[in-house]
């Protein structure tokens, strides 16, 4: 086993108003998970407000998910926000399956349906099944046919940026054969559970290269991709089909992207904020 | 001669508190689930279900301040649970007379026990406003139990405080004795459209700064799936035998009883008398 990466992740929101608002209430879902595989060496968030307040006071906890939440309200008036996540966060990659065989679909689903596992084989609203989707296990071992799915899910949806929103669902990706990774992981995920795979919804960091010398800071990006359960919770990420391991930060889980966004929030004035969003990875060691 | 009250009283007091400890159970470990005495897809499909609410409790442990229970009469004369509602029970508005001035100083006494910390706690009634179907009744209730009457748009939060602009200052609120629905109280935790609420009461509970009365959650165990069982729940959480059983058929005409619970105690006062409106 490799003694892993060190990644420095700089995560900075920027929100703009044309005309001021007030009473801003917020939710960000941006630190990393503590996990086996993934140890979590320092991580913070930090809020100005411009145009008066100045910096906001942060309020953590842990939702339903686990995922910490990091709450944030900007009472006076404001025209733009400014959000600024940053963790270092050491990967060694999901921790490796234990030796000895892997549930067949009937241990599965036995499994699955008697205890919490069902949570995650139920359909949400986002992950509702396309009519028109194959089903994906026929004659195949679960985790052949997971892999199988998820190479469907990328060969149907392209990834094409701006082509879809944050409350698309995998039947709207699906019918219009684009998306981002979250559809891509929605379609997926809908498709796993439909298979009966629980199956859900990862969101998190990517560093955009697979050997990146250390030291050097690239762009990154949000990313989502899926896990699903056959013995144990492993590790898929469809849109780029690429093993899951040190270049992965895992933020949140859930159903699906509802569960778990980075950031939602609510103020009173004009709807029209524009956001701008800057991921920086720096692979440190 | 025993009143019906005196019959009912026991029975509606137990499956309170067995419908207590659900909720707490529900939002907490799960051990019903996992124990086998209710299916895991119960919870799952259950439209009541409130995620937000998982993982606190309320200051004095009750999420159920006040409950009623739709009792019929069976063939012997005894008294059978129809069904009850633990969100936000409605009619207490209406209740006249002795009874309403009993029920009102007990129903206050619940809902200041149940305040997060303060020696002279703020108890106000959130209602959804003057064109909401019941705003005669949360109306009347609120002037009763001589607190303010307030509206979401007279909420604000800050800092896990709630406050109420209640025509002069902003006095901070203690106990939120809320007649909007769960979805309804919250855009920033529950659903983002709506204006009846205020954004950060949720968070405000659950930081023990403000008790929601009843509490957010409550929904689950009023699904129709989960109040047929109570009978079993009774059995799982009290260790009892069930005083008051399920009814098996609709046919007679409902009472109803009135549950306030103040963390030690859960008094029962019998629902309206005849012409008495609900």
């Amino acid at each position: 086993m490799s003694a892993g990466w060190r990644l420095r992740i700089s995560h900075v929101t920027e929100v703009r108003y044309r005309v001021p608002v007030r009473a801003s209430f917020n939710e960000a879902r941006m630190t990393p998970l503590a996990l086996p595989g993934q140890a979590v060496l320092d991580a913070g968030l930090s809020v100005r407000a411009d145009g008066g307040s100045g910096d906001v006071m942060v309020r953590n906890y842990r939702d339903y998910w686990g995922t910490q939440v990091s709450a944030f309200e900007v009472p006076a008036a404001h025209d733009g926000l400014v959000i600024e996540a940053t963790a270092t966060v050491r990967t060694s990659g999901p921790p490796s399956p234990p030796a000895g065989e892997r549930p067949g679909w009937d241990e599965i689903r036995r499994t699955a349906a008697g205890g919490r596992l069902l949570e995650y084989l139920l359909p949400t609203r986002l992950t509702t099944l396309p009519p028109d989707a194959p089903a994906g296990r026929a004659g195949r071992t679960p985790d052949a046919a997971a892999h199988a799915i998820a190479e469907c899910a990328r060969e149907r949806v392209a990834f094409v940026p701006g082509a879809t929103g944050v409350r698309t669902s995998a039947r709207e990706a699906w019918g219009q054969g684009q998306g981002v990774c979250q559809d891509i992981a929605h379609v997926t995920v809908s498709l796993l559970r439909a298979a009966g795979l629980p199956a859900r919804y990862v969101s998190g960091y990517l560093h955009p290269r697979a050997d990146p010398a250390p030291g050097s800071t690239a762009a990154g990006q949000g990313h989502a991709w899926v896990e699903y359960w056959a013995g144990q919770w492993t590790p898929l990420d469809p849109t780029h089909g690429v093993p899951v391991g040190e270049r992965h930060v895992i933020v949140a889980r859930g159903r699906d992207y509802a569960d778990v966004p980075p950031l939602k929030g609510i103020y009173h004035g004009a709807p029209d904020g524009a956001m701008n969003v800057t991921v920086e990875v720096t692979r440190l060691l | 001669m025993r009143s019906a009250g005196d019959l009912i009283a026991p029975g509606v007091r137990q499956r309170v508190l067995a419908v207590e400890a659900f909720l707490a159970d529900v939002y907490g470990p799960g051990r019903v689930f996992d124990d086998g005495v209710l299916p895991w897809r119960l919870l799952y499909t259950a439209g009541g279900f409130r995620r937000e609410a998982a993982g606190f409790a309320p200051p004095n442990g009750v999420r159920v301040h006040v409950a009623s229970v739709d009792l019929t009469r069976d063939d012997q004369g005894g008294f059978r649970v129809l069904g009850q509602n633990v969100r936000a029970p409605a009619g207490l508005g209406h209740l006249i007379g002795d009874r309403a001035r009993a029920y009102t100083s007990r129903l206050l006494a619940a809902l200041r026990a149940a305040a997060p910390h303060a020696p002279d706690p703020q108890v106000v009634v959130l209602t959804a406003g003057v064109r909401g179907p019941a705003y005669r009744e949360h109306a009347a209730l609120a002037r009763r139990l001589g607190v303010p009457l307030v509206e979401g748009r007279d909420l604000s939060c800050r800092r896990d405080r709630v406050y109420a602009n209640t025509g002069h200052a902003a006095r901070p609120v203690d106990v939120l004795y809320r007649h909007v629905a769960d979805g309804w109280l919250d855009p920033l935790a529950l659903r983002a459209e709506s204006r009846l609420g205020c954004p950060g009461l949720v968070n405000a509970a659950r930081a023990g700064q403000v008790t929601i009365a009843n509490a957010v959650g409550n929904g689950i165990a009023d699904d129709p799936r989960v109040c047929v069982r109570v009978p079993d729940l009774i059995r799982y959480y009290l260790g009892q035998e069930p005083l008051l059983a399920n009814a098996e058929s609709l046919r007679d005409r409902p009472l109803r009883a009135y549950a306030v619970n103040d963390g030690d105690e859960v008094r029962v006062l019998p629902g309206p008398a005849a012409g008495e409106r609900v």
